[in-house]
């Protein structure tokens, strides 16, 4: 096996809020993506599913460290940031992210054909020229209609849709080794999403770039991911085959997220949700943090934190698994 | 006689039952920006001739994409927003005429449950006091009964003990409850759900679905459902109004629209729709729409669909396409129903 363009090893991010004790929203998570692969990471809000990708993006802020454990990039480390040169132009050149909200993330006074240049300058180090060109071509890859004319459009001038394909192309100039989508899709609408998600599998067979896809949506990730991570109140519960894991959870709760989804093509009587509320990050119960919400769960499962066991391909953090890993 | 109490019972068994809400031909057009400097006037046509009726127990869901026009259509039906033409009957009653006075008593047959559980409260009013308010303003039972009523309200919705609480103290699930059982708390006929569990986590949301539809068979509600989620809609609706630039574009049961869909944009809409499990084999050729929703300040001459529609002819070009009864019941805006199937 070769190794991995993105590895997550054993990652605790604490938080430092001003006057109060410090949090820890992610707790030894463990992740590799290789090349041409594409990872969904998975979880509901507050799981820490965002700040697992802002870590590995070297992006985490003051209040916001890597307490322990690593992240390296192509076998290089990324974090704890080593605030050196190689790291910074190791960023610059093989990693991008794209997020949510594309509106928040583009320059309101420049225009997208020069975001996407500077974008393809940095990562190249090519003349400006070449980058403008070349920042029309990607804008046409990304499937902006009359590129050449609307490169000159500013982000208000652009619709949802066109902003996020715009992110994009700024993404994806100079052809990156790593993507990180958190949530790129979310506040598109299905018949756009569809094609930009297309748009993503058509990239990533041409170019080979590794994809960690975050989503609270389990159905985006059985259409994009190979393997699937799930996470929970800062913690990888289960990870495998996308097909296995969503076909056959092993955790808890992973089973308890499908029960509580209604489906396109199949009705069901009843939805069955999962009772009770995520714990809030200052009072995690001491065992697994699911327990508390969990009908399977035991005196053991209150006392101890799991670890994330099993064999190379399924794995899954729980005492008492719905079959054997 | 048999058949008048079978009508009193159970509304919404009846085969020909009269609609608890009908609406007919509902337009509403905004001023939009000018054309230029000085040019004229553009207009923005928010909702292009929508007609449909409710039965009494009934769900019916508005869906679509952003900016179709579904939230103005339940603004609409409340009369939150003054339509430019067409009419909105409730049981029976024409409402395009009806004064203040009147409508103020209409607010407790027809309520609403907004998206945005957070801003739809008062921060600074107790849960059980939110709740009670709705009871004082229609007067609704004795004045020394309400809290007691309002407490049971809460206890319905699943926030016993809850009364005393403030809206910064809820999760976002209990604040969602809150907004029902205050909603609820009047005793409506009707109420317009305006994607009421979109701003939740996936394992809340089957929490709050779950409290709509024993309500509604509880309390015999109509639901209007106003959702962009096709997966929750399959689950909750008996009908399904799909929307497109201000238009319905097929109408049909649950089965109909989701198990056979006719309507090229209805195709589209639910094929795009991931899924996590494996999903059943499609009937039909899967339709892709290339291009996005044009503005509605521009729209499209002829059928609004003919730019994206892979089926579009001349005469989609040229011809607006009106819905029309098909020989299954459900109706259907479009010149070539047959090419998508």
């Amino acid at each position: 096996m070769t190794s991995p363009v993105l590895a997550i090893e054993d990652l605790t991010v604490r938080i430092d809020p001003p006057g109060a004790a410090p949090v820890f929203p992610v707790r030894g998570v463990s992740l590799q993506v290789a090349a041409g692969e594409t990872l969904g990471l998975v979880g509901e809000s507050g799981c820490g599913k965002t700040l697992t990708c802002l870590a590995a993006m070297g992006l985490l802020g003051r209040r916001v460290t890597v307490a322990s454990g690593r992240v390296l990039v192509e076998g290089r480390r990324i974090a704890p940031e080593p605030e050196d040169r190689a790291a910074r132009d190791l960023r610059h050149r093989r990693m991008a992210m794209i997020f949510q909200n594309p509106g928040g993330c583009l320059n309101p006074v420049r225009s997208i054909g020069w975001q996407v240049a500077e974008a393809y300058q940095l990562r190249t180090r090519s003349d400006r020229a070449t980058a403008r060109r070349r920042a029309v071509e990607l804008l046409d890859l990304v499937g902006i209609p009359e590129p050449a004319r609307r490169a000159r459009d500013y982000p208000h001038q652009l619709s949802g849709g066109q902003q996020q394909r715009a992110m994009i192309a700024m993404a994806i100039a100079g052809e990156p080794a790593l993507l990180v989508a958190d949530e790129a899709t979310t506040a598109l609408d299905v018949t756009v999403q569809a094609q930009i998600l297309e748009l993503l599998r058509q990239l990533q067979r041409r170019t080979g770039m590794a994809i960690l896809f975050v989503t609270h949506d389990l159905g985006l990730i059985a259409e994009m991911a190979g393997r699937i991570a799930v996470m929970y109140a800062g913690r990888v519960v289960e990870q495998g085959p996308t097909a296995a894991v969503l076909g056959a959870p092993l955790h808890p709760y992973t089973a308890g997220l499908l029960a509580s989804l209604p489906f396109i093509d199949e009705d069901v009587e009843r939805l069955v949700p999962i009772e009770g509320t995520v714990p809030a990050l200052s009072a995690l119960p001491p065992g697994c943090a699911f327990a508390p919400r969990c009908g399977r769960a035991g005196a053991a499962c209150a006392a101890a934190q799991p670890p994330l066991a099993g064999d190379g391909a399924a794995r899954v953090a729980c005492l008492r698994p719905l079959r054997a890993a | 006689m048999a058949a008048v109490e079978s009508l009193a019972v159970a509304p919404d068994r009846d085969p020909e039952p009269a609609p608890l809400l009908a609406v007919r031909d509902l337009v509403k057009v905004y001023p939009g920006p000018r054309r230029g400097l000085f040019g004229p006037r553009r207009e923005l046509t928010a909702v292009a001739g929508v007609s449909f009726e409710l039965a009494a127990g009934e769900t019916l869901a508005i869906v679509g994409e952003s900016g179709c026009g579904k939230s103005t259509v339940g603004n609409l039906v409340l009369n939150l927003i003054e339509p430019t033409s067409g009419r909105v009957a409730f049981d029976g009653e024409d409402l395009s005429a009806t004064g203040a006075d009147r409508w103020r008593a209409l607010r407790g047959d027809m309520q609403l449950i907004f998206q945005d559980s957070r801003s739809a409260l008062d921060p600074r009013l107790s849960i059980g006091d939110q709740v009670r308010e709705g009871l004082d303003i229609h007067g609704l039972g004795a004045p020394a009964e309400r809290r007691a009523e309002a407490e049971a309200m809460l206890e319905a919705v699943g926030l016993p003990g809850f009364a005393d609480r403030y809206p910064h103290a809820l999760s976002g699930g209990q604040q969602q409850r809150a907004v029902i059982a205050r909603a609820l708390a009047v005793g409506p006929r009707l109420v317009v759900c305006d994607e009421p569990v979109a701003a939740l986590d996936v394992s809340i949301q089957a929490q709050v679905v779950n409290l709509l539809t024993d309500l509604q068979a509880r309390l015999g509600l109509s639901y209007l459902f106003i959702s962009h989620d096709l997966s929750l809609v399959r689950h909750v609706s008996d009908r399904i109004a799909v929307m497109y630039l201000g238009a319905f574009v097929e109408v049909g049961s649950r089965r109909q629209i989701f198990d056979e869909p006719r309507h090229p944009y209805t195709r589209a809409l639910i094929g795009a729709v991931p899924v996590a499990r494996a999903r059943r084999e499609p009937r039909g050729r899967p339709v892709r729409l290339s291009g996005e929703v044009p503005s509605p300040l521009d729209p499209p001459p002829g059928c609004s669909l003919h730019p994206r529609c892979p089926f579009a002819t001349g005469r989609c070009r040229a011809e607006r396409p009106l819905p029309r009864r098909q020989a299954d019941g459900r109706s259907i805006a479009c010149h070539h129903p047959e090419a998508a199937a």
